[in-house]
């Protein structure tokens, strides 16, 4: 149940994790949706590891400005083998990358230096290009689509084994 | 409002259960869990205290496959029960594109669900979202009971408008697929 990722954007984005030194990256909105995501997301349950963060995300953000009067930038949280970092896009967006935790180091810092200010404005960036190809389509799914949903959804909640 | 991804031909729809603490949100939700093939549903989180009254909230992805070229997903939320929690309960509502009300049906609880039902409205408005506006239903869960309500008192208090409403004991899973389905079905009714 892993979303999917536009391949060229994919890139991109490859790219900008590769140079934070991630090795995988979601970018999600604050309501729990996938954007997109790139790097080695192997073994990871993506639906629930977006969900938490997401929610961690959000529940964040509304905690910032009772403790600092402003928002959080970043939030980083370190496991023995893996760190997860959430950095805020702004405009309800954010990316979760996920990083390999050095051995008595913790996690590799910023390349960038302290400031995630760059990092933000090339996700942004990509978030931009990212909605413009998820609206391309038109506003409406193809005709028909809502029937052959309802049809479906009788057979997947039917209700029995 | 529903994710409908283009580039990825993806469309992601949430779903939130909202109502009083302990009306049977994570019952319904384990119900689903339980008895949907488990090729067309993710892991059941469930952030809990110890006494299993949920915390944040429970959440169920669910995959009805590729439609017309979309791959579909629905995800299931439920909210914290307790008003102490509401800013938890906000929080699960950005983003939502169908509401399923649970009601507890016992006398008793009748007060409390008319405060969940206000709550909702007033946690819905900070997003600008009319309940009017979106797919919603009301389940009148633990129909079971002695102590439960007459459906036609329950209706008058918390269905003056007439939404698509169901009875349910959701611990033994009556009506829990009846009211997914309907809120489903109007959900994916929107995005035609």
């Amino acid at each position: 149940m892993s979303p999917e990722s536009r391949p060229d954007l994919r890139g991109e984005l490859d790219r900008l994790l590769e140079g934070e030194g991630a090795r995988a990256g979601y970018v999600v909105s604050d309501a729990g949706m996938v954007s997109m995501w790139a790097g080695d997301v192997a073994g990871v349950d993506a639906e629930s590891f977006v969900s938490l963060v997401s929610a961690q995300a959000a529940a964040a953000a509304s905690l910032a400005p009772l403790v600092c009067g402003e928002e959080f930038s970043e939030m980083t949280q370190e496991g023995g083998r893996t760190t997860v970092r959430v950095t805020g896009l702004g405009d309800g967006w954010i990316l979760a990358s996920l990083h390999d935790t050095l051995p008595g180091q913790g996690v590799r810092p910023h390349p960038r230096g302290d400031k995630v200010a760059a990092l933000q404005a090339d996700l942004k960036r990509l978030v931009g290009k990212a909605k413009a190809h998820e609206t391309a389509g038109g506003s409406q799914v193809t005709e028909g689509w809502s029937d052959e949903a309802a049809s479906r959804i009788d057979q997947i909640f039917r209700g029995g084994v | 409002m529903s994710m409908i991804n283009y580039a990825s031909r993806e469309i992601t729809c949430k779903l939130v259960y909202y109502g009083t603490g302990l009306g049977g949100k994570t019952t319904n939700l384990e119900h689903i869990h339980s008895r949907v093939d488990p090729d067309s549903r993710g892991k059941m989180i469930s952030l809990s205290t110890e006494t299993d009254r949920t915390l944040f909230f429970d959440f169920l992805p669910v995959d009805l496959g590729e439609i017309r070229g979309f791959k579909t997903r629905f995800q299931l939320y439920t909210v914290p029960g307790q008003v102490y929690y509401n800013a938890s309960r906000k929080l699960i509502l950005k983003g939502v594109d169908g509401i399923i009300f649970v009601a507890d049906s016992q006398a008793h609880r009748a007060e409390a669900n008319v405060e969940a039902m206000h709550n909702l409205y007033e946690n819905l408005s900070s997003y600008k979202i009319d309940l009017d506006q979106i797919p919603f239903a009301i389940q009148y869960n633990k129909r079971d009971l002695d102590s439960a309500l007459p459906l036609e008192a329950l209706r008058q208090e918390l269905n003056p408008g007439g939404v698509p409403d169901f009875e349910a004991v959701a611990i033994d899973g009556t009506g829990v697929f009846e009211t997914l389905r309907a809120v489903s079905k109007l959900v994916v009714k929107t995005l035609s």
